[in-house]
């Protein structure tokens, strides 16, 4: 990395996650993501071409506004091994199973990024739950991290967030089954302290709430937080909203807190946490931009478009500007009633898949 | 047709039409190819001629497009044609019904079923047709439209069963054991799959594989047409990429310009404004669906080296290939995504064909080197040379086969 940009994301690191308004973070990191951008062009072939034919190049001056940035959608990664740096630099592979089935993304990290990476998650995180590590319960089961170089996207995210937790346990058994004798003594050991739990939307779901609503118990995780992300989809078709998750997973967790965030294993560290507002934020490290599908043209406030993430992080890869498939709007900037600096947006779910059709298609085999 | 006190239903089957019958037993299969009629018996006629009215007043099917272009084939005047082309080319033989025809049907092209199973009943058989249980909205209307037309005309409808399932191995060798021609739409998957399934030995069977598409326009030809002349041929052009998702096998993907590079680029851009338009005028809002994936086939066409422009609108994405070898993607994208490129000659071009290629839409080229051109892609395997904005039309003559000949036997008389 060179000397300007390494700067600046070792400076912002060591700064409030929300301490800038929106004017002062485009001044700050539009220089660094010009550098990141030619940095990528430079050094990985796809992002160069894509660049060249949908960008038409590089721009000739810097890039001076968001929105000017070149993009790739997160789907590149599902068919490409996108690097920006010499194979032997490569100190991980996060993968991750998409909505298209069997694709799945790759994506390379080096010692750098992944230190970044992890180092904003613990910026962001302080911020929302305190620098203190908490008692962690992990709704998920032990085996999701077993091979440490290659992780599943669950494993990584599980993974970094076991670095805020003192002592964590799994609240899941390898059947996915709610270990309540083990969960329930755990808080007792722990009484009057705050405990974090983290899981999977999904997981925490099926597997903490329902489970523990079926079975007809409760814990008491007083002044607990529950901090959960990874998308509404399976929730939306059981018919669960925000409202209805954060009132089971309060009765039944006994939790004071329940904040979701949004993130994706091509873009992991800058993540987007929930505001007292209930729309998620973007840290001092990221932005974010809604885009008219159609035309790619950007959309002001209140548009409901694609979302793209902006992150100053990856540098091993090109995922510092990804265009994603979930459709999403704009809500505020610089709140003063939140005390966050920054963009804030709500995202309403993935775009619709359009239906396969075709003659290549008379069984489709049940999911 | 079943006897409703015997309840020994095919497991797993659904009958739709006749939506009387309960059910399929095993036990009626055998029976079902004596059903069978002469070719073209005028009661099947009117029958069809019925069915295309149906289609027609239904208050749903008459806005679709696809379902219009069934309507319009079945019209009787069309049905006409067909016979008597059918009935001019036998002399000495006689050509009597296959028997019992098993019609394995595409899930997603959602007219196929129909198209297959018209031509059989005209030509006298029994049918069994195959359809998915996950029907579209446009099938279940079609699906109700044969069936009130059963139930109007029962005699002329007798014999001819549209059953709902998914693969299952054991019910397809029920049918498979006493019909007298299996013919299987779907492409290679489908067809892999019921190959494995044994077949009465004296039946035929027809399998339709995967297959490809393509235009070509000569771009001098183009570059000739005024005003009018270029958004008709655009308009057509929408024709055959707007159904289905444009991924029914004979809607093009590909886009070869002919003649000098620079020209081509001209006309092709121009073309795509124009067919941006003709693709809004037909169908109104943009799917989001389809333009993410254009979007998602256009970056990663870029990404892998193929392409050297990009042009996203909201019905559609064009994309300039590098090369003709850079083309042609592994999968189809469809909903709008052409891939142009351009292309020295139509030699050139029909040496990059293969067996997988199945229509070739064309414009601007001359009758002469058509012909030539059809017996070059041909020998490669192309199976229809048709003008841009036929290429669903459906014929008879179907991927290189004639479905009259599957769906007969011939009777040598000397």
């Amino acid at each position: 990395m060179n000397p300007s940009l390494k700067q600046v994301v070792a400076q912002l690191l060591t700064e409030a996650p929300f301490g800038l308004t929106q004017p002062e973070k485009e001044a700050r990191l539009l220089p660094a993501l010009d550098e990141l951008t030619r940095q990528h062009y430079a050094r990985c072939e796809e992002f160069r071409r894509v660049v060249d034919v949908v960008f038409g190049g590089l721009s000739t001056r810097p890039y001076a506004a968001m929105a000017d940035l070149p993009f790739i959608p997160v789907s590149l990664f599902k068919r490409f091994e996108l690097r920006s740096v010499p194979q032997e630099e490569v100190f991980r592979v996060l993968t991750s199973s998409g909505t298209t089935g069997q694709a799945v993304s790759r994506v390379v990290l080096d010692r750098e990024t992944a230190t970044h990476q992890a180092h904003a998650l613990v910026r962001i995180m302080q911020q929302f739950v305190g620098k203190q590590r908490l008692p962690m319960v992990i709704l998920d089961h032990p085996g999701v991290i077993k091979d440490r170089t290659s992780f599943s996207a669950r494993g990584a995210g599980i993974l970094g967030m076991m670095q805020f937790g003192r002592q964590p346990i799994y609240a899941f058994r390898e059947d996915m089954s709610f270990d309540f004798e083990g969960v329930e003594s755990f808080l007792r050991a722990h009484a009057g302290e705050t405990v974090l739990f983290f899981g999977f939307t999904f997981m925490a779901w099926q597997h903490g709430v329902r489970a523990l609503q079926e079975r007809a118990l409760k814990l008491n995780a007083a002044n607990g937080v529950l901090i959960h992300s990874g998308g509404w989809k399976k929730l939306e078709a059981a018919r669960v909203d925000a409202a209805t998750f954060n009132t089971g997973a309060r009765e039944t967790l006994g939790v004071d807190r329940v904040i979701n965030f949004y993130g994706m294993v091509e873009q992991v560290g800058s993540v987007f946490f929930e505001n007292n507002l209930g729309a998620l934020q973007a840290p001092v490290y990221a932005d974010v931009i809604v885009r008219d599908p159609f035309t790619l043209q950007p959309l002001p406030a209140g548009r409901r478009g694609l979302v793209q993430v902006i992150s100053i992080l990856p540098h091993s890869y090109p995922g510092h500007s990804l265009l994603t498939e979930d459709l999403g709007e704009w809500v505020g900037v610089d709140q003063a009633e939140t005390g966050l600096g920054g963009r804030s947006f709500r995202v309403h779910g993935r775009a619709p898949r359009s239906e396969i059709r075709g003659c290549s298609e008379t069984y489709v085999q049940p999911e | 047709m079943s006897n409703p006190s015997d309840t020994n239903f095919l497991a797993g089957c659904r009958v739709l039409v006749p939506s009387t019958c309960p059910g399929l037993t095993a036990a009626e299969l055998p029976a079902l190819r004596a059903l069978a009629v002469e070719p073209l018996a005028p009661v099947r006629l009117d029958f069809l001629d019925a069915l295309a009215t149906a289609i027609r007043k239904h208050p749903r099917l008459a806005r679709e497009p696809a379902a219009a272009a069934v309507a319009f084939w079945l019209r009787r005047s069309n049905l006409q044609t067909l016979a008597r082309e059918f009935a001019a080319r036998d002399e000495k033989d006689v050509r009597v019904a296959a028997g019992l025809a098993l019609h394995i049907t595409p899930a997603n092209v959602d007219t196929m079923f129909l198209y297959s199973w018209a031509i059989s009943f005209l030509a006298g058989n029994a049918n069994l047709v195959r359809l998915t249980t996950r029907l579209s909205p446009l099938m279940l209307d079609l699906i109700a439209c044969i069936d009130d037309v059963c139930s109007a005309m029962p005699v002329a409808g007798r014999g001819n069963s549209f059953v709902a399932y998914e693969h299952d191995a054991a019910l397809s060798a029920a049918f498979s054991e006493h019909c007298d021609q299996r013919v299987v739409w779907g492409g290679d998957e489908t067809v892999r799959r019921l190959r494995a399934v044994p077949l009465n030995p004296h039946a035929g069977e027809r399998s339709f594989a995967s297959k490809r598409s393509l235009a070509v326009i000569d771009s001098a030809a183009y570059g000739a047409l005024d005003d009018g002349g270029r958004t008709k041929l655009a308009e057509r052009m929408a024709v055959d990429i707007a159904p289905f998702g444009q991924l029914a096998c004979s809607s093009p993907q590909v886009v070869c310009w002919l003649g000098e590079a620079t020209a081509s680029e001209t006309a092709r851009a121009e073309f795509a404004q124009r067919l941006q338009t003709a693709l809004a005028t037909r169908q109104g809002a943009p799917d989001l669906g389809f333009a993410v994936n254009r979007l998602n086939a256009g970056f990663a066409a870029a990404a892998a080296g193929q392409i050297d422009a990009m042009q996203h609108q909201p019905h559609s994405t064009a994309l300039t290939a590098l090369s003709l070898a850079l083309a042609e993607q592994e999968e189809a994208c469809g909903g709008g995504l052409l891939m142009h490129v351009a292309c020295a000659s139509l030699a050139q071009l029909t040496d990059a064909l293969g067996t997988a290629h199945q229509t070739m839409t064309h414009f601007g080229i001359p009758g002469e080197q058509l012909r030539e051109a059809a017996r070059l892609a041909g020998r490669r395997g192309m199976d229809r040379l048709v003008p841009i904005g036929q290429a669903l039309d459906f014929t008879p003559s179907w991927d290189g086969f004639d479905l009259w000949d599957d769906f007969t036997r011939k009777v040598t008389v000397r």
